[in-house]
């Protein structure tokens, strides 16, 4: 008698596990060598058996002289349980499974069972993960509070970066040496040289223009002659009005300093004149003059730079202040309204809506806001 | 989507035709259930779970719209549940005027026997999750033979298998796995 081999034991899984009669009796009329093919009928007798499938497959594995394929036998039996239930939960049927079915088969009832369990399960599971798939569906279509809390966070974030952006860079032009001294002696000395400069320069090119070798002059140095002789002494001038700011306009008002037990009506309430420049106006003029705006003026290189060096010094004056002569002098773009408010010994300005300290310096110093607890305490003393 | 569409999407498991069927019946439920009570998590939780009903049903083939509307299945779904409820509350309905938007004759709602988690449901449950978070091949293979019903020969060309026998195979051990693993936290 030939060996049941592995070849074998796939056959006879095939027929058991076939969908369809058709198959399982082609499987049949197929297999090699044929005696094998009378071994199907019997296990299958023993798999839809009333009981003692196991005993009963134990003595047949022995009467075929087949005990090495007996746990290959029993894996074929349990698949073939699965295989039936399966079709028995979808309400088909057919000789096997009535048997099975009639004399109540613990291992094809069991198996049936754990199928349906196991689809309840499955059915389960996915109404909570379509429960949820809904409820993001409605997130994506919605905003919630948080996402809105969220976003006035960052914005907030924003605008704080922005404001101690200024406080940097204010920081840093007071760390600068200060582009112009409003020092009235050294105002005479630097007016008196730079006039001494321009006129040598004056004489200097002068002399040379005298010489054969002009046409070696370049055309810029040729204007810059022009320039020196039509213009030394305006330019100089601009440069001294600059310095003592007689061509920026400018308010002056006595204001009251606010403070904690003051109303504003005593006489003798503390009071501080303040003149503020206002700087944006002469900027502007002179960014039309530098673009060529204002016609009828010169356009010379040299004094193109001169209108940007006076422009730089101004927009470098901006809010800063400083307190001299019993004035307290600020500078800014435009006119603004101005309190000043004293707490203790310290003094403040609230310049619109802003909040700034204010130390009183003879020198320039730029303006810094306070921070948020200061201004809520000067906000008392208003409200 | 057409209504055709949705219902076939929703047999092959199509997950654009439920967010289909979810979006595009909304805002209708949830306005004439809240005309009736105005309770808008309550309403929308309705919603949610009538529509779970109706992919349910489908997918089992217990349910054919002859002559009716996805929406008015699910008006009529969603309007009984909120009548169920209400009487449960003894509170009344303010007001239940749909004309012809919805047919008394659904009443579907979840089995309540089905609904019992006993203790080797939840086992199992939380077997194949497990399954499922390791991305183990098992979880998809009993899925589409356990759940969705789909044939070997289609499992087998949709998970790369060579043949349906090896689809069929493989399935089956991978019952086997799980059924060892649920027996044996049964057994704890």
């Amino acid at each position: 008698m030939i060996k049941l081999t592995t070849e074998h034991i796939e056959e006879i899984r095939r027929y058991f596990l076939a969908d369809v009669e058709e198959d399982q009796l082609l499987i049949l009329n197929s297999i090699q060598p044929s005696y094998i093919s009378s071994f199907l009928p019997q296990l299958k007798k023993i798999f839809t058996g009333q009981e003692n499938a196991d005993t009963n497959l134990i003595s047949f594995v022995k009467s075929i002289s087949a005990e090495d394929q007996l746990e290959a036998l029993k894996e074929i039996q349990k698949d073939y349980y699965t295989h039936l239930a399966i079709k028995y939960n979808s309400g088909v049927s057919n000789p096997d499974i009535e048997t099975l079915v009639k004399t109540n088969n613990t291992h094809f009832i069991n198996e049936a069972n754990f199928q349906k369990e196991l689809k309840r399960a499955f059915h389960l599971n996915e109404r909570a993960d379509v429960k949820r798939k809904f409820q993001e569906l409605d997130n994506e279509s919605d905003i919630s509070p948080e996402e809105i809390t969220l976003a006035f966070k960052l914005e907030e974030r924003k605008q704080l970066k922005e404001i101690f952006k200024i406080i940097e860079n204010a920081t840093v032009l007071k760390q600068a040496s200060p582009v112009i001294q409003f020092n009235w002696k050294r105002l005479a000395i630097a007016a008196t040289l730079i006039g001494a400069m321009l006129t040598t320069i004056f004489y200097v090119f002068d002399k040379k223009t005298n010489q054969t070798d002009l046409a070696s002059v370049s055309n810029i140095e040729k204007q810059h002659i022009a320039d020196s002789i039509t213009n030394r002494n305006s330019k100089t001038k601009r440069l001294t009005d600059l310095l003592a700011n007689k061509a920026l306009p400018f308010e002056e008002e006595n204001k009251l300093v606010l403070k904690k037990a003051s109303l504003g009506f005593a006489a003798n309430e503390e009071k501080i004149t303040i003149r503020t420049y206002l700087l944006q106006s002469e900027i502007s003029k002179i960014d039309d003059e530098i673009s060529g705006d204002t016609l009828n003026k010169d356009r010379s290189e040299t004094t193109i730079r001169s209108l940007k060096l006076k422009r730089d010094s101004l927009m470098n004056l901006e809010n800063k202040y400083n307190f001299n002569n019993a004035i307290l002098t600020l500078y800014l773009s435009s006119k603004k309204n101005v309190k000043v408010f004293k707490i203790d010994t310290s003094y403040y300005l609230k310049v619109n809506n802003i909040f700034y300290e204010c130390k009183m310096p003879s020198k320039l110093l730029p303006l810094i806001p306070t921070g948020i607890s200061t201004s809520n305490k000067i906000e008392e003393l208003i409200f | 989507m057409s209504d055709d569409d949705i219902i076939e999407g929703i047999k092959n498991f199509d997950d654009i035709a439920a967010r289909s069927l979810y979006n595009s019946h909304k805002d209708y439920c949830l306005r004439f259930m809240n005309k009736m009570y105005f309770d808008e998590e309550g309403n929308k939780d309705i919603y949610q779970d009538s529509v779970i009903v109706f992919i349910e049903k489908i997918r089992d083939r217990k349910l054919t719209l002859e002559n009716t509307s996805i929406q008015t299945y699910l008006n009529s779904v969603c309007r009984n549940q909120v009548l169920v409820r209400l009487k449960q509350k003894n509170k009344p309905v303010l007001i239940d005027d749909w004309g012809n938007k919805y047919n008394d004759k659904y009443t579907d709602w979840f089995d309540e026997q089905a609904e019992i988690k006993t203790d080797r449901i939840k086992i199992i449950m939380e077997e194949l999750q497990l399954m499922k978070d390791k991305g183990q091949v098992c979880y998809e293979l009993l899925r589409k033979a356990f759940f969705e019903n789909k044939t070997m020969e289609a499992i087998a060309t949709s998970m790369n298998y060579t043949n349906a026998d090896n689809a069929k195979n493989q399935s089956y051990r991978c019952r086997e796995r799980l059924k060892k693993q649920v027996f044996e936290r049964l057994k704890q």
